[in-house]
């Protein structure tokens, strides 16, 4: 202090700079320097809002109609809801595919396919009816609703059909 | 007798112009400068103590009275079992809207932000999912399940559920109220496995004493 004195009193040329830095310095920590203050809050709010997001789900049952020799097979089942539309697949005993019908809902009670006896596979069937929302094709049931059927030669009478 | 002494003052004269001429040497002296700089320094930092005369003058009568800070969302602090919201069951595309009206029911101004929050019971993340809108409208538009706000987003409104809703803060007067359009959207690429998903939405209004 007392060589700073000096040196300011000397008119020493670098004194007088640290001075003026130091001065600079302090100026710029005060001003920047930001105010702080408290703030009262308060606060309202709602809650519980509901939402949920719909499940797909496949027909409740499926029915068939048509025993007989080369009779055709109609397979039916219940409208679900009206977003829906319906895959009913016809699956031979090994689990392939032989025909896929997409029937999409148009405000009817029921809704149905008929398989003409030629068009079934021989042996034992099933027809499996799932949903999926129209204009989605993602948005698939995750299960399915089915009903057997067969397609047998009987000795003399032929090839009969049959919801078994 | 004829012995000459020399003046008394010649001597004198010529030591003190030598003293002189010392002081002047000493006064350049740094140190002693910077000693009676400090000297005078203190001197004047040294406060007196001084005797003298009062009086006053009283005004009176002033009152000051804090104010207060009230935020409601229609009407209430909390609304609980909010249903205008709800929906169920949501498909892909299908949107819920409510028009909450907020207001400053104190006397300071404010301004306000909002947050949201959803619940994941079932693990699902629907919450996640949906994606929300706010505007300043006044009315909702459509009819469920496809109920909008049509406006324009407010400027620093999130399009999520998970966080801040509003988070440029928006100032109201004391007594003054605004009405928000909240929409809620599955979108129409939802993701299959959020089938039969549900989530507990609340949104939280913060208001904050507004000094600006």
């Amino acid at each position: 202090m007392t060589r700073l004195l000096q040196a300011l009193l000397t008119g020493g040329r670098r004194a007088t700079c640290v001075a003026t830095l130091l001065a600079l310095g302090g100026s710029l920590f005060v001003s920047q320097a930001s105010a702080s203050w408290a703030a009262w809050t308060d606060s309202a709010a709602v809650s519980g809002a509901t939402l949920g997001a719909h499940e797909v789900l496949p027909p409740t049952t499926v029915d068939c109609d048509g025993t007989g020799v080369l009779v055709p097979l109609t397979f039916s089942w219940p409208s679900k809801d009206p977003r829906y539309t319906y895959r009913a697949q016809l699956v031979d005993s090994s689990g392939a595919v032989r025909r896929t019908d997409l029937v999409p809902e148009s405000g009817q009670g029921s809704y149905s396919v008929t398989y003409a006896a030629g068009d079934l596979p021989a042996g034992s069937f099933t027809v499996r009816v799932s949903s999926f929302l129209t204009g989605s094709t993602t948005w698939t049931s995750a299960t399915a609703a089915s009903h057997p059927g067969s397609k047998v030669s009987v000795l003399f009478v032929g090839l009969v059909t049959a919801c078994s | 007798m004829s012995r000459h002494r020399a003046p008394r003052h010649a001597g004198p004269r010529h030591s003190s112009v030598r003293r002189g001429s010392g002081d002047r040497g000493v006064l350049r002296s740094a140190r002693v400068r910077a000693v009676l700089c400090l000297a005078v320094v203190l001197a004047l930092a040294t406060p007196g103590t001084y005797a003298h005369w009062t009086d006053e003058v009283q005004v009176s009568g002033t009152a000051i009275t804090s104010g207060t800070l009230d935020l409601r969302v229609d009407g209430q602090d909390q609304v609980t079992g909010y249903t205008t919201l709800d929906i169920a069951p949501m498909v892909p595309g299908n949107s819920t809207a409510a028009v909450l009206t907020i207001r400053n029911n104190g006397t300071a101004p404010l301004s306000y932000t909002a947050a949201t929050s959803a619940t994941n019971a079932d693990g699902k993340s629907l919450g996640a999912a949906l994606v929300a809108k706010v505007t300043g409208d006044t009315t909702v538009t459509g009819s469920a399940p496809a109920t909008t706000c049509a406006g324009a987003a407010l400027s620093g409104s999130a399009a999520s559920l998970a966080g801040p809703l509003l988070s440029s803060a928006r100032l109201l007067a004391p007594g003054a109220t605004e009405k928000v359009c909240v929409q809620v959207m599955l979108p129409t690429n939802a993701a299959p496995a959020l089938q039969g998903a549900t989530t507990t939405v609340g949104i939280t209004f913060t208001g904050t004493s507004d000094v600006s």
